[in-house]
């Protein structure tokens, strides 16, 4: 055997190794992870939405908000008479054919401090409005909402309606861990549940 | 001897290979179709290397043919686009980036020097579908105070001049999307009625009437608007704001995806509003 056999044979066994990459079709994939919602108001009178379809005063055929993230949906108020939605549906006083709310995210977090706020997680809110289909879809795997402060309400996977007309509200909500905490007189929490006034 | 020793090799070669390709089984024993009796611990002995973002930064705001009240924003250069308005009197500004903004006012002729806005005036028929803004900041309230700088340097409004809708039917489609773009911000700093848009879309003024508004954003970037201090002012990030009792006759479409962070954020003052992946119709 000569060397210049036994290097051949070596170079021949050494092909499927070199070239292995090429032929099991590896790929080197880039996944981007993390990102954030993030929506801040602080003083009174001020909305805030992450995730959400909000309509005051409105009439629109069909409405679609679709929010596809990794990372984590959160909106806070600091003050008073705000309203803070996530991943959520509001309507006041308005009048919709059809409404769809689709997000999937990591985690939602809502955080209000003060008095006569309203805070909407991953929720249907219908004030004096009308729909004839309202579709809420929303994943999650962590949920925390945060009161602090006198006459506020959290909705956390629930439907509000008030004086409202609807058509048909679906909500599916697939979420993991809700945690809620309260501080304060007169508040009000919903979790996966429907309340008509 | 030698060549069926040097044959046999080839052979080998070419059948372990194909059966690293058929099993996907990178590993050694793999070629010999080994089969692993008990827990497999599996080493990455090849380490990817991660794809650089290199944010070719390629925004295309498109306007559809009937489209008559948006602009068209083209970007290709600018890794970071930013507008920002700072505003330090009670006038009102308006700030947007890689948006489509648009307004008009239902009682004034819009033929003031601060804003070209031609459309939408309530009383003129035609003129509510000939909106050829040219503005990226339609706000009728546009003052001297304002300083919007935006730095996409790249981006080049066009009016839109495509006019085959109906005249009496008022519909534009309204349509933003945007795509593997790099970061993009828009900032308010003081005053009031401010506006700042961050790839989405913001309408106003009353006598409106769209065939659909929809925005698209897919970016692994992140996206920021933010007003500081300041009343009624408002911040949309990858978010739709419909404002006046705008009418759509179609649907309104909001897609967020892949983005990296994005915020939208109100700080200090009373009646804002700040929106974040957002559908906002007042």
């Amino acid at each position: 055997m000569k060397v210049k056999q036994i290097l051949t044979i070596g170079a021949l066994l050494a092909i499927p190794a070199l070239s292995q990459a090429d032929m099991l079709g590896l790929r080197a994939e880039n996944r981007v992870q993390g990102g954030e919602y993030n929506a801040r108001i602080k003083g009174s009178g001020n909305v805030a939405n992450a995730a959400s379809i909000n309509m005051t005063g409105s009439k629109a055929d069909a409405v679609v908000n679709r929010v596809r993230a990794t990372g984590a949906v959160s909106a806070s108020a600091n003050g008073n008479n705000n309203t803070v939605n996530s991943a959520s549906v509001q309507m006041q006083n308005s009048v919709a054919g059809q409404v769809s709310n689709n997000v999937k995210v990591d985690s939602i977090n809502n955080a209000v401090q003060g008095n006569n706020n309203i805070s909407n997680i991953g929720s249907v809110s219908m004030r004096n409005s009308s729909a004839g289909k309202v579709t809420s879809e929303v994943t999650g795997g962590q949920l925390t909402g945060v009161i602090d402060g006198n006459d506020n309400r959290l909705n956390i996977g629930s439907v509000q309606m008030t004086e409202a007309q609807r058509g048909e509200v679906m909500t599916k909500t697939d979420l993991g861990n809700v945690s809620v905490s309260m501080a304060g007189n007169n508040s009000s929490v919903s979790v996966d549940s429907v309340v008509a006034n | 001897m030698k060549k069926m020793l040097l044959a046999t090799a080839a052979v080998f070669a070419l059948s372990t290979g194909m059966a690293h390709a058929e099993r996907g089984d990178s590993t050694l024993l793999g070629s010999f179709n080994h089969k692993l009796k008990g827990p497999s611990i599996h080493h990455n002995t090849f380490a990817a290397q991660p794809t650089t973002n290199t944010n070719t930064n390629v925004i295309t705001i498109n306007t559809a043919a009937t489209q008559t009240s948006t602009q068209t924003a083209t970007a290709a250069a600018p890794a970071t686009q930013t507008s920002t308005s700072n505003s330090t009197s009670a006038a009102g500004s308006s700030a947007a980036a890689a948006s489509a903004n648009t307004g008009s006012d239902a009682t004034t002729p819009s033929t003031t020097a601060a804003n070209t806005d031609t459309g939408a005036d309530a009383t003129d028929a035609t003129a509510s579908t000939t909106d050829s803004s040219t503005d990226s900041a339609a706000d009728g309230s546009d003052s001297a105070a304002t300083t919007a700088t935006a730095t996409d340097a790249a981006t080049t409004d066009a009016a839109a001049t495509a006019q085959t809708t109906d005249q009496n039917g008022m519909e534009a489609e309204i349509r933003n999307e945007i795509k593997k773009a790099g970061n993009i911000s828009s900032t308010i700093s003081g005053g009031n009625n401010n506006l700042a848009n961050a790839a989405s879309i913001s309408v106003s003024g009353s006598a409106q009437t769209a065939k659909s508004v929809t925005n698209k954003v897919n970016t692994t970037g992140n996206i920021t608007s933010m007003i500081k201090d300041g009343n009624n002012n408002q911040a949309n990030a990858a978010s739709i704001a419909l404002g006046g009792g705008m009418a759509v006759k179609g649907r309104v479409v909001n897609e967020v995806e892949n983005t990296g962070n994005i915020s939208s954020s109100v700080e200090g003052g009373n009646n804002n509003q700040a929106n974040a992946g957002s559908i906002a119709v007042n």
